[in-house]
């Protein structure tokens, strides 16, 4: 009696084939997935060594050999480079994957000993050179000719126990870069889908990885070399530092001599000198003063190109300092034709954080070139106190500055046009100067112009430094 | 305004003040200039041409004040500083106003640190250097 619920033997049968089926095929699978790990395990293996800080390239090579050798069929693993200049492939890496100590230092020796020349192109290592596409042969022999006789070849390879060679092109970024050399015990039919597969994939994580050795090295070199030219500079640098000091020294010492020696004639220390004599030491004192100006001037655009320019800051008076500054210009003999005024802050400004020198510097050239761009009217100076800020401004009913010549007024050696019809020796110093020493200590630059009319030139300096 | 140019009582008969500068000078001209200038003003002017001689004539003159190059031969100005003070001279150092022509910033950092007035020579005619004495002297 059959039970309607259970099914027809054939059925059974059947069912049961269909199971046997895909458990094959689970196998299968399973056993793809296994190999394709495994295969990314290695290469991941070549990866790290590759990222891993080594250095040296032979290590590295040697590293990457062993790999293949121990996680994979390839038991013999050789990596020639190639030398561009010599026209050959010259001995990388080799791992033999024999056991035998003796043995693998056998193979180490006889194989690792020659180079490859490119023109032999019976040997298909040197074939691949010229044709990049994976190569392979049975004979052990083919590979080392003609460094090696036949006989010796063949007893190696008989006993390292190798069926099969696969000759690798190492290739990257369309540039051949050496070869590899996969050995395996295995004979042709025994290799599987997958050991081919990955043996192209290894073909070429390994070009990528003798690549990075190779950039590295190279990187490693520049490096060197550049650290090489970077001292030299340091040097020249230096070098020229000295000599602008030492210029500067020199260029001084005389010049101390002629404005001192001019300046007590003009004081009449060596006694009465007539008007006549004292116009003309005059203007031979005042072009002294300005031959000590520039001194200073150039000095600070070099150490400013340099990157030597430092603030020395030090509690300071400015009021006093503007003072000092006008009392001194009174004397310009420009001046004494013009209307020069000064307005004092109307309560005394707290003492300034300032390099005195540099600061000083500043203030002299804006006052001076309002007295020089100025033929008649008048110059008015006055600094007061605005919030946090001590402001100083300098106006005058001067030539003005044109239009066209204000985004460049405050850059290295400019000189606006109207400018030098009236003072053709002008560096074109002052202002780029005064911008940056102004603002090298927190404060800022003020100028307004009419051109024609006159000019405003000024700054505002912070009266606490920030971060105090 | 008057003329001072046309003043006929220059050079000016200054009484002697009593007080005596050291000036430390290798540059002739230079050390001329102040020795005119200073003289003029009522100082007695000991001259001195190289750093050994600075520090030999502090030590055994006593200067009211010493002017002090830092580029001179035998012993720098600053050598002769550090000479004064391992000499347990420490007063003299503080007599001291460097006056140099150097183009150096970490010389004038040095004198800064040392709290030594410092002046470049060519910044200031010796009429301002002489203001600079007096007052440091409290003289005038």
């Amino acid at each position: 009696m059959s039970d309607p619920t259970q099914p027809a033997p054939a059925e059974i049968q059947a069912r049961s084939d269909q199971l046997t089926h895909i458990a094959q095929e689970m196998y299968k699978k399973n056993m793809e997935l296994a190999e394709t790990n495994h295969t990314l395990m290695l290469l991941r293996r070549i990866d790290d060594i590759v990222l891993s800080s080594v250095s040296d390239k032979g290590v590295v090579l040697r590293r990457v050999a062993e790999a293949i050798s121990q996680d994979s069929d390839f038991s013999f693993s050789m990596i020639y480079l190639r030398n561009k200049q010599k026209r050959s492939l010259v001995p990388g890496a080799l791992v033999s994957g024999s056991k035998d100590e003796k043995l693998e230092k056998l193979a180490q020796t006889t194989l690792l000993h020659h180079a490859v020349t490119l023109r032999h192109t019976a040997n298909p290592m040197a074939r691949t050179v010229e044709v990049p596409f994976i190569a392979s042969t049975t004979r052990l022999y083919e590979i080392v000719q003609p460094n090696l006789e036949f006989s010796e070849a063949d007893e190696l390879q008989k006993q390292l126990k190798l069926e099969q060679f696969f000759i690798c092109p190492l290739i990257a970024r369309g540039a051949v870069l050496g070869t590899m050399v996969l050995g395996t015990t295995l004979t042709s039919e025994a290799l599987s889908f997958y050991q081919k597969s990955l043996l192209e994939r290894l073909t070429v994580a390994v070009g990528l990885a003798l690549d990075n050795t190779l950039l590295y090295t190279e990187a490693q070199e520049s490096s060197r070399r550049l650290q090489v030219a970077n001292r030299h500079l340091k040097e020249l640098d230096k070098a020229k530092d000295e000599f602008i000091s030492l210029a500067s020294h020199q260029l001084r010492t005389p010049l101390t001599s002629i404005k001192g020696y001019v300046s007590m004639l003009l004081e009449g220390e060596a006694g009465a000198i007539t008007k006549e004599q004292h116009e003309f030491l005059d203007y031979a004192y005042r072009g002294s003063q300005r031959m000590v100006s520039l001194i200073s001037d150039l000095l600070n655009v070099s150490r400013m190109s340099a990157g030597k320019f430092y603030i020395e800051r030090e509690p300071l008076d400015i009021a006093a300092i503007v003072e000092e500054e006008i009392q001194q210009l009174q004397q310009h003999p420009d001046a004494k034709k013009l209307k020069l005024t000064y307005v004092a802050p109307k309560k005394p400004l707290p003492l300034l954080n300032l390099d005195e020198n540099k600061t000083r510097q500043v203030i002299m050239n804006l006052i001076d070139n309002a007295i020089y761009y100025t033929r008649e009217g008048g110059v008015t100076v006055m600094l007061a106190q605005e919030g946090q800020h001590a402001v100083l401004r300098v106006s005058d009913t001067g030539i003005g500055v044109p239009k066209t010549a204000r985004a460049k007024l405050f850059g290295k050696f400019f000189r606006a046009n109207n400018a030098q019809t009236i003072r053709p020796d002008g560096t074109g110093l002052g202002l780029f100067l005064a911008k940056r020493v102004i603002e090298e200590q927190g404060g800022t630059i003020l100028f307004e112009s009419v051109e024609g009319k006159g000019s405003t030139f000024g700054f505002s300096l912070p009266l606490k430094e920030k971060g105090n | 305004m008057t003329d001072f140019y046309e003043n006929d009582n220059a050079p000016a008969e200054v009484p002697m003040n009593g007080k005596t500068i050291l000036l430390a000078e290798d540059d002739p001209f230079i050390s001329r200039m102040y020795e005119a200038k200073l003289t003029n003003a009522g100082y007695h002017v000991v001259l001195v041409h190289n750093g050994r001689d600075a520090y030999d004539r502090i030590k055994s003159d006593n200067p009211d004040l010493i002017m002090l190059d830092i580029s001179m031969p035998e012993l720098t100005g600053f050598e002769v500083i550090k000479a004064l003070q391992a000499n347990g001279l420490e007063d003299m150092v503080q007599r001291i106003m460097v006056l140099t022509n150097s183009a150096d910033p970490r010389n004038q950092a040095r004198a800064r640190e040392l709290n030594i007035d410092y002046i470049v020579k060519a910044d200031l005619t010796p009429q301002e250097v002489l203001v600079r004495i007096n007052k440091k002297l409290q003289v005038g």
